[in-house]
């Protein structure tokens, strides 16, 4: 029971941690980004 | 409890200050600053955090970390603050450079990584650090969005005055990392006699230099990639593309090193991810430039980025042992920082001399195989084990 309940909080954590990099990577790659990005060398 | 907190701590200390450079543009256009103007107090950050950095390890070894992280967790939140109503370049290196330097200080690696050596078996401590470490990458990876988030929506002030907020955080994080040094009563070895003996440690000084190497190369890399990149033609796309890989195999990496550490001997593994980097890099300038080479840099570079560091306070907890963890390592840690220091500033001074980041990257090559070659002899024998036997190497 215990090992299951800690199988399940890996699998839940693992979960979360995908879900912020796919939300982090979209961010990295929107349109405000890419902006700031190229504004690093133009101001 | 200690890990998970451990975690959080660095995630928000090194997620933060990530996003630094996306303040660049805005602030210095509003303020009619220089871009030297911002980028000094940012220099004086890393010098002031590293300078520092030894001082907050030994009081948080003699007195318990809790203190020193709450103490960061403050100072950084007044620097953030104080960043925001800055109108003048010395109110600047004051809240950035200073304010946010001590906050570091007492709120990153040397300070969280050596509660977290004690607090766990010998056989997982590799692991341990290396988890904490992947904490501190993910925030590295994940809090750069999250600063573009609050510029674009809410003003780079605001972001600031959230991003002080955010960081307020560490303070009651820093109570479960409450409790004083478990190790204390391990040895009588007095502070003075520890870091004396460190010093007079062959592997402790190649150690330190190899992080030196490490500061160096990954400074120059996180502040002057995107100019080479944008300078060779690529689009912006491609070169965000590089930092978030950068960011996310970075996680991978830290972990990894740290798993691998409990196995493995870690001088070697300090051996292979600098002979990777060396090997990476090389390929990346040899190899015409493109999105696939581009990319490939970025997985390898994440894969070594901070990989170093819970290999390197590991070695450091295994030679010298526990009780003056925190102060050791920081100690290696300040070259680590003098190593970013001239990594920012050397790349920028070739490029103005010559237009070209080419030397920096031969530079870098050579830098990397030079580390490789500092770690094979380290001793990674314990010390204690030594005294006891009556021998020393």
């Amino acid at each position: 029971m215990r090992q299951a309940r800690q199988a399940l909080m890996w699998v839940s954590l693992l979960a979360l941690l995908a879900y912020v990099s796919y939300l982090s990577f979209r961010a990295y790659l929107s349109p405000e980004s890419l902006i700031g990005y190229a504004n690093l060398f133009s101001c | 409890m200690i890990m998970a907190c451990g975690c959080l701590v660095l995630m928000l200390s090194l997620g933060t200050r990530q996003s630094f450079g996306l303040f660049l543009p805005p602030m210095t256009f509003d303020l009619g600053w220089t871009r030297e103007t911002f980028a000094f107090a940012i220099a004086l950050q890393n010098l002031v955090w590293g300078i520092s950095q030894p001082f907050a390890g030994a009081i948080a070894d003699k007195f318990g970390a809790a203190r020193v992280i709450v103490a960061g967790g403050a100072c950084y939140a007044l620097g953030l603050t104080l960043m925001a109503y800055s109108s003048t370049g010395l109110a600047f290196d004051i809240s950035a450079g200073i304010l946010v330097g001590l906050g570091l200080s007492g709120s990153a690696f040397g300070v969280v990584m050596g509660v977290v050596g004690r607090s766990v078996p010998v056989e997982k401590r590799s692991a341990a650090l290396g988890l904490v470490g992947a904490g501190g990458s993910f925030g590295q990876f994940a809090l750069l969005p999250y600063g573009q988030t609050l510029i674009t929506y809410s003003g780079w002030l605001n972001a600031l005055l959230v991003l002080a907020a955010t960081s307020l955080l560490i303070i009651p994080l820093a109570v479960a990392l409450a409790g004083s040094n478990t190790a204390a009563h391990t040895s009588n070895q007095s502070l003075t006699a520890a870091i004396r003996e460190a010093a007079t440690h062959k592997g402790f000084c190649y150690l330190s230099a190899s992080f030196l190497v490490c500061g160096f190369q990954t400074a120059f890399i996180m502040i002057h990639l995107p100019a080479y990149l944008v300078g060779k033609g690529l689009s912006p796309f491609e070169g965000m593309t590089a930092l978030a890989l950068i960011g996310f195999f970075n996680i991978i990496g830290s972990y990894g090193s740290g798993l691998l550490g409990g196995h493995y001997s870690k001088k070697n593994l300090l051996v292979w991810i600098y002979a990777i980097r060396a090997l990476a890099i090389a390929l990346f300038i040899a190899l015409p430039l493109s999105v696939v080479t581009v990319w490939g840099f970025g997985i390898a570079m994440g894969l070594t980025w901070l990989g170093t560091v819970p290999l390197t306070n590991g070695l450091v907890a295994h030679i010298f042992g526990v009780k003056y963890l925190s102060t050791l390592f920081s100690i290696a840690f300040l070259a680590h920082q003098i190593g970013s220091f001239l990594g920012a500033w050397y790349g920028g001074f070739v490029f103005d001399l010559s237009g070209s980041y080419t030397t920096v990257w031969i530079f870098c090559v050579m830098l990397s195989v030079v580390a490789a070659a500092l770690c094979v002899p380290i001793d990674e024998r314990e010390l204690a084990t030594l005294r006891a036997g009556g021998s020393r190497a």
